[in-house]
């Protein structure tokens, strides 16, 4: 491989310290070719590897033992939530979008959806549809428990014959 | 022949071999034994990189609880990213931790900074005195970015790539930003051993 150049070995140094490990991988053996030819950069690999040994001392201060990581681990696992499906992780989303818009947005928003409801959805609920209308469906309900019979009116006019009208009318008369 | 103890090596083995991006698929399909795994690899990290921001074990812990909880929440979103496991959940504790810090406790990070020095009490005094304590108390003093990038590339072994996701920023500036903390840290250790050498000479 070819050898990295001098103002990227030093960069390399001076960002990630003297130990190879810590370089960028693909970095790695070209730094290390230039600095077998140079001098200067063996040197600065070397005050930045005591610069590192001073940093691994403070590294390790906060790290928990096995048990007590145990312990934590067991507490996340007994209060995980229940998991969203598809519909539950777009309300999440669409209340967390919510959140982050300032207060016009938002009220923008609520508009919005007010007018789409008005101007789409309601509509569509008064289009004839073959089905009896809530005004027909109680008139249905009325003739029923009036007469008894599940015929509605017009049904029930309809299998009159000629003589039950012409006896309609005289009664009527 | 192969003995009890064998296999469950073996079983071991290729439990460690399962990669991240796998454990996360079955997380997502609410695998919890894929869960418990994620937790035995990345918990102890996780908890150690938050210690260092709030200082506080039981804010710590409250942190780790939260990043692995919206894991498990969001698995399903996160296997459809080519980002790595680990970097995610740093990224999501740097997150909380910054939160941490903006609505509870300061109202600016790097007003806090010395807030991660060591506090020089009479007990903590004698291990001031330890070259530990001055590079814990020399990092302190660095403005949080360079303190954070620090943390993940030579305390946590992150690579460049993955601390660079992690605070935002192009690798590019990710190096300059860590040659900047060594060439502070460098110059502030020059300095602790000095004052320390001279306060020698005044006493002894």
């Amino acid at each position: 491989m070819k050898p990295a150049d001098q103002e990227r070995a030093e960069a390399i140094l001076h960002a990630y310290g003297g130990n190879p490990d810590r370089w960028p991988a693909n970095e790695r053996t070209a730094v290390l070719e230039r600095i077998k030819k140079s001098g200067q950069l063996l040197s600065l690999q070397h005050n930045a590897r005591s610069l590192d040994n001073l940093i691994a001392k403070d590294a390790g201060e906060t790290s928990m033992s096995a048990p007590e990581t145990e312990v934590i681990a067991a507490r996340i696992n007994n209060s995980l939530p229940a998991q969203q499906d598809a519909m539950g992780a777009l309300f999440t989303f669409f209340q967390q979008f919510m959140h982050r818009q300032p207060r016009f947005v938002q009220a923008g928003i609520g508009i919005a959806f007010l007018v789409l409801v008005m101007v789409i959805i309601l509509p569509t609920n008064n289009r004839p549809t073959g089905h009896p209308t809530g005004q027909a469906a109680f008139e249905q309900w009325v003739w029923e428990d009036i007469t008894g019979q599940s015929l509605t009116p017009n049904d029930y006019i309809a299998e009159l014959t000629f003589m039950d009208l012409v006896d309609l009318e005289v009664d009527e008369g | 022949m192969y003995t009890v103890a064998d296999i469950n090596k073996r079983k071991a083995t290729l439990a460690d071999e399962v990669d991240d991006a796998e454990l996360v698929v079955q997380v997502a399909s609410g695998n919890r034994r894929a869960f418990n795994r994620v937790l035995s690899r990345h918990l102890n990290a996780i908890l150690s990189f938050s210690m260092r921001y709030v200082r506080q074990r039981s804010d710590a812990e409250d942190i780790a609880q939260e990043t692995f909880t919206r894991l498990w929440l969001h698995a399903k979103r996160l296997k459809a990213k080519p980002h790595s496991l680990r970097s995610w959940l740093y990224r999501v504790a740097y997150n909380l931790c910054m939160d941490w810090y903006r609505k509870d406790k300061y109202d600016s990070l790097d007003d806090a900074d010395g807030a991660f020095a060591c506090e020089e009490t009479p007990e903590t005094y004698a291990m001031n005195s330890t070259e530990q304590a001055m590079i814990h108390s020399a990092v302190g003093t660095l403005p949080e970015r360079q303190r954070t990038a620090l943390w993940l590339c030579a305390y946590h072994g992150l690579t460049n790539k993955e601390a660079a996701e992690i605070i935002g920023t192009s690798i590019h500036a990710l190096e300059s930003i860590l040659a900047r903390a060594r060439r502070t840290l460098r110059q502030t250790m020059n300095e602790q051993q000095l004052n320390r050498s001279s306060e020698y000479d005044e006493t002894g």
